[in-house]
This record gives C-alpha cells, structure tokens and sequence, in this order.
C-alpha cells in the first residue's frame, strides 16, 4: 500500500475548475484525471484556452481570486490538496512541489541579485544558513550547466541572458528536490537553439532527480523529446493519455489524428504530403455542445456523438481515450475534402525572365545618435545596430521564397526594407525592373500596389474601428482593381478565396479570432493583386490548428493568382512545408540560400546544421543528431568580425573565420554556402535526421 | 394599442437599450447619476419660458426681498427674481460650454495628429508653443483675451478654446504616437495612402475612447470657466442672465441678502458635478469593456 501510494506522485482526480466572470461561470476544467509516478514525465498537449496552464494553477493552488475548484481531488504524495489554505501549502510549494513559468523575466525579481533570491528557497524551507545555501546553490547552478556559477550569483536578471535566466528558474524549482515539478511552456520565448539546449537540460536533470514531471506545453515536438507520457487537452477536457510512441504511432481520438495531421515538420513539404487544417474553431466555454466537446469540428462523428458526453475509457491499464468511436479509428482513413487539400502547384515554366526581386548588397542600418547633451554630460556614443548587413538574394516569380533565422537575425528588417517601410542605408533593390531602394512613400504609386505585406501579430493588424468589408474595400478602390460597381462583389470573392463566410463581412475584428484576422489581414493584401505579398512570421501567434488554415490559403493564393511570397519565419518545420526557396539568415548576414530539398540535405552550413538539430520534430521515432550551439545569439550592436558566426560555430576552422568574411560557394545551381570550410569536407557531413 | 403592446414595446426598448452599444453607460452608477444631473439641466433649459414665472430682466419684486411664495428663491439687488434668472442662465451656459469645448478639440485633434503623424521638427515646435500658452495660469489666459477683444459671448467660447485646445493636443498627440505603431497604419502607408487619410481615418478612429471621457470632463471645467468669468465680469454683458455674474453681482449683500449668491452657486456646482460625475462614470465604464 505506502510503496504504491510512493510511486504514484500526483493523482488528479475528476478535476473541476471554473471562474467567475461577469457572464457566468466558465467551467475551465471539467473531469480532468491522470497520474504521474515518480520519475516520470507527463507532458500535456493543448492549444491555447484548452485549460492545461488552469489545471497547473489548480494543483499548485495558485488560481485567481476568481477561481474555484469545484469538485474532485488532487492527491500529492497521499494528502489531498483541494481546500487547503495558503498556510497549509507554504511549506509544501517550492520544497516538494516547484513550477517553472514560462517567462523567466516576470518570474525572477528584477530588483533582486540572483543570489539573493535561490538561497531564499533553501534558507526559507530547510532552515540553512545563507552560506550553506551559497554553496548548495553554485552546486546546484553547476549541475544546470550554468557557466560562471560565481559570477551568475551576483547579478541581477536583466543581465543574463533568457536561456540564463530560465536555467537559473530550473535551479531554483530544483533546489530542494522536490517531488513534483510543474513545468508550464518554459521554452516559449526561447529562440530554436537556446530552447534545444534547455531542453536538453531538462531531460538530463530528470535522470539524476526522480521527480515527477508534468511538462505543459503546445509544442507536440517539444512534449515528444522530453516526456514519457502525454495527455491530450481540448477545451477544457482531457480527450487522450497514453506514452509518448503509442500516442504518435496509433492515435486513437480523432482530435490527435488531426492534430498531428496539420502540423509542419521538417521532414514534410507540401509537394509531399498536404497539410490537412482542423475546419472551425474551439467552441466558447460559455456555449459548450451537449455531447462531445469536439463533435462539431470531428471528421467521424456520429448521432451518438452528438448527445452523449463521451466517457474516458481506460484501455490496457495505461491509455484513455474520451471518444465514443475509438475502436474504429484503427479503420478509419482521415477524409481529406477537396477544398482542404492542396493541388500541387503546377508553375508555367517561363522562359528565363528577369527575377522578379532582386537585392544587392542590400544594408538597413539603424544608427542611434545622441543628442550633443549626451553626448557631453554622459559621453553617450554613436551606436549603429547592423540588421541587414550587404544581402544579395533573387526572388523568380511565382516562387515561395522563406527567409529563416532567430531573433535578431535581421528577417523584419529585412521585410520592412524590402516593402519599403523602413529606407535602405546602402545597396539597391529592383522591383519589377524598377528601382525601389527607397522608402514606399517616394515610389512610384504603380509598383506600390504590386508589393503587399502581411504582418505579424493579428491583433493589430486591422483597424478595430472598420468593419471587414470596409477594410478590404479599401485597397480595392485605391488601386482601382475592378470598377467601382463592382468592388462589393469582389470583396465576396476575396473573402471566399481566404475560406472566409459572407457573413463576416459585417464584422468587426474585434469579434474574430487571430486565424481569422490573419485571413482577413490576407485578402486584404492580395485584393490590389499583387506580384509578390511579403509574410512576416503571419502564423506565428496562431494555434496549430490554424496555422494549417492560413498556410494553405497562402498556397492557394499562389497558385490561382500566381502571386510570388517572400515568407519569414523562425519555424523550420513551417518554413520546410510551404517555401520553394530558403535564405537562413544570421545576425544581418546570409548563411546559406537554397531550394528547400537541397537545404535540408548535407552539405549544410553550420548553421543551418545546429538548427536542424535543435529543432524539436513531433515524432518520436525520428532520430536526429545533437548539435548544440555555447551560449546565446551575440548582441547586433557589436557583431563579430570575420564571420558572424564563428563564436558559437562547432566547425569553426581557425583564425580564417575571425578575420574574413566567408566567400559564397555554390554548392548546385541555386544553392550556395557561405563559409570557409570547403565544399568537399561538408558534403560528407551526415544528415541531421534521418529516420522519417 | 393595447396596454399589453405598449408593455411590450417598453421592454423591447429596454432590452435593445440594454445590448446596445451605449449599454455600458447604464452599468455605472456613476455615469447615471451624473447624466441623470445634466439630462435634468438641459430639460430645465429647454423648458425654462414655460417654469419661469418671471421674464429674467423684469424687475417684479422688491430689492434683495427673501424668498417667498412669490419669488422661490428670492430676488436681486434689482428686483428681479432669482429663480427666473437661474432658469434662464442655465441656457446661455449649456449652450457654451458644450460648443467651446467642441471647437477646442477639433483644433486639439487636427494639431495632435499632425503632431503625433508627422513627428520630427514639425512636433516640435508645436509643442513647445502649445508648451508656451500651458504656461499661462488659465483664468491669466482668459483674462487677457477677454480684455483684449472684449467681453461677448463669441470672445468666450475663443478664450475657453485657446486654454483648452494644448491640453487635448496633447493627449491626441501621445494617442496617435501609440496608434502609428500599429501593423494597420503601416498597411496604410504600403498602400499609399495620404497623411490625411491616414492621420483622420486610421488613427483618429482608435483614439476616440480616452478622448471622449476627456472631453466630458473639460465641458464641466469649460462650465466652471465660464461662470468664473462671468463672476470676474468678463462674461456675457448685462442684463443677460449669467450665473457667474449674478454671483458677483450678489456678493457685495451676501451678509443682507446670501440667497442671491448661493442659489446660482448651487447651480454651477451641480452642473460641473454632474459632468463629472458622468466623465468619471463613462471612464470607469470604458476601462472595463
């Protein structure tokens, strides 16, 4: 009896949640039940608003003054922690039980050295004195791969880097050992290879320490390289549980099936395997249907489904799945409907015409000069932030160019150069066979209607104060498109090749969701048909399944209007499935340009080679090499010499790469590599990852 | 129609009032008793030849006489009855206030926007003259004006502009700077859209919340200038019914005669207050939507 209630850590039984608003009471959580033994890891999967962060929050006891549970009950280690006050709790958080944020800045106090505030755990819970907890701590920072433990103590937040301060986070939740560690999205913020390496952290801390984890997250990729088992959250319920492999191989719940069906991988493109979107969206919590939460968007469901609220079924003692119809699933071939899958884009093959873009030696530089009195009282300097440094790319027409890298790569600046938002310092860009290196008011107002931007975030991407079909009119009438009489039938039509209803027209964004903005944002753009439409991170906000929605229409809007996209992302996986061509980017410099196939094959730049290897694939069978990259992306105001890459570039050569800039190497045609390794080493480097 | 169609006419009105846009209005208790002041004000104008007993000018009483049956609230030091004059004094102040702080904030607006837009050298001269007026204690300011173009209705409503008009250019300015940022005004700018265009239909548009509140809050201040310029004498001339003047009028027998001082107080009290109390309503209301 006490080694099985040891074993099992935490058991949430039949959870309930629900928050008091002005509208009623939103049910959160309903029935909500799993296990996590000792040393073991529970990764939970969800979009947002599917109640994963509140099932945290409930355990924890941390909810809001307008939360509640309602009913069932959360067994830590045999007591159960429903209705305990905060006095009760105190000594059981952040010594048996520790949760790590997801943003490290807001977690850690700004104003206090970081010393200061680990030993607080250790002095607070274990009654240590403050140099006892010291050297537990530096111990601790050690063991998080911090470097410089004595140093990293004395600072203060803000002087670490996000990956510092995240490890810093971990150490402090681990610090008295404890016997549960909640984790909610700790990677979220973190660009692709810092996250690889905490990632990695992560599963190496759990070999050592058996503590239970429950990892939160809506990254299936990220959940496949850290956790054991996974549990599937939908709206507040939980629709699936079982391992990691058998979850990926064998969904059960047609709710996995799609969701692992529209996500991006870097194995897949969409000439390979289509992205198959979830069609409508998560149901409000204060309108939720009758039987199956997730009925109304379900390829299978039945009459069945429809009234009875599915149970969880528990099958072969360690999987559940809350679906009326699971024994039919194995059967079951996912019904792809003519709308939702993409034709292949067949290109007229043009003759050799000029590129449609072309920069060379294109520089955007954002100086920062101080004003005399700073100058002279605070002997402030002239600073100069080099975001695009000498870029030299062609765009064909009718291609999907994707420009790739991590923050401060220079990517938005680069997209806002090219549209003309922002002036070019240097170089030139040719638009068309026009000379455009100049901001968008000075040109030509013909060529300003053929070059299009979608933005990044939805939310401020319409004007709140304009209804959908006075936004997209608008751009119509200026460029004149159709005639006046006919601007209400094209708005229709605009709408329908976005998947939009004709009775959003009316509406006003604020009423819309972000995928649905970011539709709108979309037929916005192409109504003045333009050539070429530059996409800047448009789905990053969005939940995964939406992304699939918007990225296909992107797809069909280049193939019925034969428009070309320049799309930046920070999402390989993304990137990989719609671009035809690749640009990696690093700190202002290009790294690598190639066709998509050829890009994701040896050779590799080294970049591009840490980059595949950080990046987490929702597939757990798929092998993939370890390539971690010290430390985190250097400042752009003061960039290195030589190659910008040689402070953290495993294959760096010697003092060649300090000194000179890599020359371009052309590895085929279209595919060129800046470095200075040479081309025959590289070639024999092997895949990334393989196994798909 | 039958009662019971009446009946349900009201709750249909009631329930479209209720969901309608305005609906947050009546959420706020606040709100409501401050326009329920106001509403009560603007009917008492509109309606003042019908409740006065008394023409304002007429002298129908006899000097400083104490309120009675005929003269509710008394009369002036002229004879003329107080009640009548608060009546109609409340039009000329509800007629100006509104429409000076009108034309304050469309001057406010078109410098904040063209401030806020274009930025650079042009921000910053307005600015600093707009900086320059500020600097003025307010009555000082109004005080000039009057003097210099004399005391009239119209000269009034200039005065209350001039001294309103930096205020506003200044939240308007700071409102634009924020909304410029926004991806839709960029959107704008790639479509070639003209600096007016895009300073009037992008981004006044979204600055139109804190500017309304603001608004209401400067029409009781505007109300409060008023009467004290009319106090000081630089009001409407005589023998026009204006609080403001028939407090200073009065202040010389407040010790004989105090009805004549405090019912017109009580009147400008309660106006501001009530536009207050709706200002402040109207922003609680507007934070939590």
């Amino acid at each position: 009896m006490d080694r099985i209630a040891e074993e099992r850590v935490l058991v949430v039984e039949s959870l309930r949640v629900s928050y008091e608003t002005r509208r009623g009471d939103v049910k959160a959580v309903r029935d909500v039940s799993f296990k996590i033994k000792r040393g073991e890891a529970l990764g939970l999967v969800g979009e947002s608003g599917c109640g994963k962060s509140t099932t945290a929050m409930a355990i924890m006891g941390y909810l809001s003054s307008n939360g509640r549970v309602d009913g069932g009950r959360v067994l830590f280690q045999g007591e159960n922690l429903v209705g305990k006050t905060d006095k009760e709790l105190q000594p059981i958080r952040g010594s048996r039980m520790a949760m790590v944020y997801q943003d490290p800045m807001t977690t850690l106090n700004p104003s206090l050295r970081i010393e200061r505030q680990l030993t607080e755990v250790l002095v607070v819970h274990e009654g240590l004195t403050k140099r006892e907890a010291h050297e537990r701590c530096i111990e601790m920072l050690e063991k998080v791969q911090m470097p410089d433990p004595g140093q990293m103590m004395k600072r203060y937040p803000h002087e670490i880097s996000g990956g510092q301060q995240q490890r810093a986070v971990i150490a402090m939740s681990l610090l008295c050992n404890p016997a549960l560690l909640i984790m909610d999205e700790p990677t979220t913020g973190l660009d692709v290879t810092v996250e690889a390496t905490v990632l990695d952290l992560v599963r190496a801390l759990r070999n050592e320490f058996d503590s239970a984890l429950l990892y939160i997250s809506h990254n299936l990729g990220v959940i496949a390289r850290v956790c054991d088992r996974i549990g599937v959250m939908y709206c507040g319920e939980l629709l699936e549980e079982g391992r990691v492999e058998d979850i990926f191989l064998n969904p059960l719940h047609p709710y996995t099936k799609s969701l692992l069906g529209c996500i991006p991988s870097v194995g897949t493109s969409k000439t390979v395997v289509p992205l198959r979107p979830i069609p409508g969206r998560v149901p409000a919590l204060n309108a939720l249907p009758a039987g199956c939460v997730f009925e109304p968007r379900c390829g299978y469901s039945e009459e069945r489904c429809r009234e009875v609220h599915p149970p969880l079924v528990t099958i072969e003692g360690d999987r559940s799945v809350r679906c009326a119809r699971w024994e039919d699933m194995g059967e079951m071939v996912t019904p792809v409907s003519d709308d939702l899958a993409v034709s292949l884009t067949v290109r007229d093959k043009r003759e050799d015409t000029e590129p449609l873009l072309s920069l060379s030696h294109l520089k955007t530089f954002y100086t920062d000069k101080p004003s005399w009195i700073g100058r002279l009282v605070a002997g402030k300097k002239e600073q100069c932030v080099k975001a695009v440094d000498d870029v030299s790319v062609d765009l064909e027409s009718q291609t999907i160019l994707g420009v790739v890298g991590e923050s401060g790569c220079g990517k938005t600046s680069l997209a806002k150069t090219i549209v003309g938002l922002i002036a070019p310092t240097e170089g030139r860009i040719e638009f068309l066979g026009v000379d455009v290196s100049k901001i968008v008011e000075k040109r030509p107002g013909g060529i300003r209607k053929e070059l299009q931007m979608v933005f990044q975030n939805p939310d401020s991407t319409l004007n709140p104060t304009q209804s959908v079909r006075q936004i997209i009119a608008r751009p119509l009438q200026i460029s004149h498109t159709v005639v006046r009489s006919q601007i209400q039938e094209e708005v229709c039509r605009l709408l329908d090749v976005v998947n939009l209803d004709e009775s959003y027209l009316g509406s006003r964004p604020t009423h819309m969701s972000g995928g649905e903005k970011q539709r709108v944002a979309i037929a916005r753009a192409i109504a003045s048909r333009p050539e070429l439409v530059v996409c800047d991170e448009p789905v990053s906000s969005l939940d995964v399944s939406v992304q699939g929605a918007v990225l296909n229409t992107l797809l069909d809007i280049q193939r019925v209007y034969k428009t070309s996209l320049l799309f930046i992302s920070h999402d390989l996986g993304v990137v990989r499935y719609l671009c035809d061509v690749i640009v990696v980017m690093y700190l202002g410099k290009v790294c690598e340009i190639g066709p998509g196939e050829a890009l994701f094959t040896p050779p590799y730049h080294p970049y591009t080679e840490a980059l595949l290897s950080a990046v987490p694939v929702p597939d757990p069978t798929v092998k993939q090499a370890r390539i971690r990259l010290e430390g985190s992306v250097p400042s752009a105001l003061n960039p290195p010499t030589g190659c910008r890459f040689h402070t953290r570039c495993p294959r760096k050569v010697g003092e060649i790469c300090e000194m000179t800039e890599p020359p371009a190497q052309l590895v085929s045609e279209g595919h060129v590599i800046y470095c200075h390794i040479p081309l025959g080493y590289l070639r024999q480097v092997k895949p990334v990852i393989h196994g798909e | 129609m039958t009662d019971r169609q009446d009946m349900n006419w009201i709750c249909n009105q009631w329930r479209k009032l209720r969901t309608s846009r305005v609906a947050f209005l009546l959420e706020s208790n606040l709100a409501l008793i401050g326009l329920s002041i106001v509403i009560l004000w603007v009917v008492v104008a509109i309606l003042a030849p019908l409740l006065a007993p008394y023409a304002p000018n007429n002298i129908t009483g006899e000097s400083n006489g104490a309120p009675s049956m005929t003269h509710p609230m008394g009369t002036d030091h002229l004879g003329r009855d107080v009640f009548s004059r608060l009546l109609y004094g409340s039009r000329s102040i509800l007629l100006l206030a509104p429409f000076s702080v009108l034309c304050a904030v469309m001057m406010g607006i078109t410098l904040g926007l063209t401030a806020g837009f274009f930025g650079g050298i042009v921000d910053e001269v307005m600015m600093r003259i707009l900086d320059a007026v500020m600097a003025f204690p307010v009555l000082l300011l109004y005080m000039i004006i009057i003097a210099a173009v004399g005391a009239s209705a119209i000269n009034v409503v200039i005065a209350i502009t001039i001294g309103g008009t930096p205020g506003i250019t200044r939240i308007v300015r700071s409102l634009a700077l924020d909304v410029r940022s926004r991806e839709f005004v960029q959107a704008a700018r790639l479509r070639g859209e003209s600096p007016l265009y895009i300073m009037f239909r992008e981004i006044l548009p979204n600055c139109l919340g804190p500017l309304i509140v603001d608004t209401c809050l400067r029409v009781g201040y505007a109300t409060f200038a008023i009467g004290t310029l009319g106090f000081l004498g630089l009001g409407l001339p005589p023998p026009d019914p204006d609080w403001g003047r028939m407090v200073a009028e009065g202040r010389v027998w407040i010790l004989t005669a105090p009805w004549t001082v405090l019912f017109p107080s009580l009147a400008i009290s309660s106006l501001v207050v009530g536009l207050n109390l709706f200002a402040d309503g109207l922003s609680e209301a507007s934070r939590r939507i």
